[in-house]
């Protein structure tokens, strides 16, 4: 073969081997979600069995996912993010061992022995070929003139071989003269919030998806765009996806409020009571802001999440028999808290008579316990009786005996009084409670529901 | 060709694809098993990593304001059995070194929830501090990989030693008192 036929056949490889690299290759991540899902396809799950992190969703799985979209949104380098996660996983996490220490021989192996069978390939073909001695060796006039070609001709491989390069990269991308030398971000992720908001607010879910799932592929730890996104993906129905959006929102700001007023309501969606209590437990421990106890209300949260927990005491209740065969309270499982649950739950029916009996279950196994003392005597008080609504009181003084700073028996108390006329005692009993370290917010409900402020200010 | 250059070539073959595997050999026989590797942790023998968050009680934690003391770093669910399991051993060993305040116990959540962490301290007692904000991050820097998992950091601020699975509370006085023996 001629010289000039090997260099058009190497320019023809390399070049058709560029076009088709340029073809295959993906290129670099696009999007903090791209760079993210690489990362996770890149580490092993360190409790599964031939599982990337990417693909498993145990725990720790997904706990490192999220830590890596966290380094990730914060700019950390690939080489960071590596780092980390080696040195506390050990090396055997990284699917791409490093080319240091003893992991440097599964680069160094593989070489080796390909290094290896190739000399022996190419000792046996030289050692085949007998040396021609006799063959007269060319003039140097001839011998330059070949040399000279074949440096041509390498120089035209090494230019086509760019050129086609640079074809392949003109096709790849598409860069205008306008765009940043980082590609194709067009706007940063509170752009797309705000666009996702405005389509929302012009009732266009689908584009307010749309949106959020661009804002999420810019910056995948955003709490806002997983908590919108999570709360747009339950009003289409699709509860189990909007709890993994609003977990991870959760998971990267458990201090959000908009996620786990969301989440209480989607729990409930889901009958789920007692986790809606516990998601609007933390919302109030937040300090949530005005439009969210807007939506809390419009969407009779507080309501709703009453009604699913106090039923759920009751079927507690119930489960142990007939009142007559239940055994002592002290003898099951139940909290007070539980026990209180139930007896507002049948307060609610109408039951009042089996709401006190319910109570008293429990004062008989701890007769001085003060929130058992508060909820009898409020139970009384409203039951718009004037001669129970005075058994109630003596009930609320009794609590307030055994605990001066019982919360729920000085509202109770004060709310009494003032039906009673005794505005003046009243007001004494929500200073008290005014005064306390920390009122609790469904007393403070109450007191505005009420009006109990403006009737005793006077 | 004769049959010496066969052997000849066969051996040049055989040769490289012989020390190769050899090799493999060497390097899978002299590394721990995988149980091993799991029971160790490359962050045994450094400086504890960071565990800097909120409480569940809301107040700011920080493990570099404990140095000075042997501390446990805990990493628990609070619906997970061997937790609940190990928490009276975790009970006894903070109010054996409460008085003297030599040793102390952090525990950090682990995938759960605030309120469920709340009702299992206040069911289960326990009255240390327990990282919730900030948690992912010192797990993922610990290399916890399920839980009960608990470091014991030393007074000066490096990880000792490392529990998978349930601790005692005699096995970690053991431990310190091991490592605080004089040589």
């Amino acid at each position: 073969m001629s010289w000039r036929t090997a260099s058009w056949i190497a320019a023809v490889v390399i070049a058709a081997g560029a076009f088709v690299y340029g073809a295959l290759d993906e290129g670099p991540p696009r999007t903090n979600a791209d760079r993210v899902r690489a990362l996770a396809e890149d580490f092993a799950c360190p409790v599964c069995a031939g599982q990337s992190v990417a693909e498993s969703d145990v725990p720790v799985a997904r706990e490192i996912r999220r830590q890596v979209a966290v380094w990730v949104d914060e700019g950390r380098s690939d080489a960071y993010i590596r780092d980390q996660l080696v040195a506390a996983y050990d090396v055997d996490i990284d699917y791409n061992p490093s080319g240091s220490g003893i992991t440097s021989l599964v680069w160094i192996l593989p070489v080796l022995a390909g290094g290896g069978i190739a000399a022996v390939v190419v000792g046996m073909l030289r050692s085949d070929r007998r040396p021609a001695h006799d063959t007269p060796q060319p003039p140097t006039a001839v011998r330059r003139r070949r040399w000279r070609n074949a440096a041509v001709w390498t120089v035209a491989v090494v230019v086509v071989a760019g050129a086609a390069g640079l074809l392949v990269a003109r096709s790849s991308g598409s860069r205008s003269t306008e765009g940043s030398i980082t590609g194709e971000i067009r706007v940063t992720t509170r752009e797309l919030i705000f666009e996702a908001q405005r389509r929302l607010g012009e009732g266009d879910m689908e584009g307010a998806i749309a949106a959020y799932d661009e804002a999420l592929e810019l910056q995948p730890s955003n709490a806002e765009a997983l908590t919108y996104r999570g709360w747009l993906t339950s009003r289409r129905g699709d509860l189990d996806t909007a709890v993994e959006y609003l977990d991870d929102a959760i998971a990267v700001d458990p201090a959000y409020p908009d996620a786990r007023l969301f989440r209480a309501i989607v729990a409930l969606d889901q009958g789920d009571g007692s986790g809606a209590a516990s998601e609007l437990a933390v919302f109030d421990s937040l300090d949530p802001p005005p439009y969210a106890e807007e939506l809390l209300a419009q969407l009779q949260v507080r309501e709703r999440v009453a009604a699913a927990r106090d039923e759920t005491a009751l079927q507690a209740v119930s489960g142990l028999g007939p009142a007559e065969d239940r055994p002592a309270f002290a003898e099951t499982a139940l909290t007070v808290a539980e026990a209180l649950a139930a007896a507002e739950a049948l307060a609610t029916r109408g039951e009042l008579l089996e709401a006190v009996q319910l109570v008293d279950w429990v004062l008989a196994s701890q007769p001085g316990e003060p929130e058992a003392l508060a909820g009898r005597g409020w139970l009384l008080v409203r039951s718009g009786d004037a001669q129970l609504a005075e058994l109630g009181v003596g009930y609320l003084d009794e609590a307030l005996a055994a605990d001066p700073a019982n919360a729920g028996a000085l509202v109770y108390r004060a709310l009494a009084r003032w039906q009673q006329g005794d505005a003046a005692a009243a007001r004494a009993d929500l200073d008290a409670f005014d005064a306390l370290q920390h009122q609790p917010p469904d007393l403070v409900r109450l007191i505005e529901a009420q009006g109990l402020r403006a009737a005793i200010s006077g | 060709m004769n049959s010496g250059g066969r052997r000849r070539r066969s051996l040049w073959i055989a040769l490289p694809v012989a020390a190769a595997a050899a090799l493999l050999v060497v390097v899978l026989a002299t590394r721990d098993s995988a149980f091993e590797r799991k029971a160790s942790s490359p962050i045994l023998g450094g400086l504890a990593p960071a565990v800097v968050g909120t409480t569940v009680a809301g107040e700011p934690f920080d493990l570099d304001d404990w140095r000075g003391r042997w501390v446990v770093v805990n990493f628990f669910q609070s619906t997970c059995v061997p937790c609940i399991m190990e928490h009276p051993e975790l009970v006894d060993f903070d109010e054996r070194h409460s008085a003297a305040g030599d040793a102390r116990i952090v525990s950090v959540v682990f995938d759960d929830s605030v309120e469920n962490v709340r009702e299992f301290f206040a069911a289960h007692g326990g009255d240390w501090p327990v990282v919730a904000t900030g948690a992912r991050q010192a797990a993922v820097a610990y290399g916890v990989t399920g839980v009960p998992e608990s470091y014991l950091v030393a007074p000066s601020g490096v990880v000792v030693w490392k529990q998978l699975g349930g601790v005692t509370a005699d096995g970690i006085d053991d431990v310190i008192d091991q490592l605080s023996a004089p040589s």
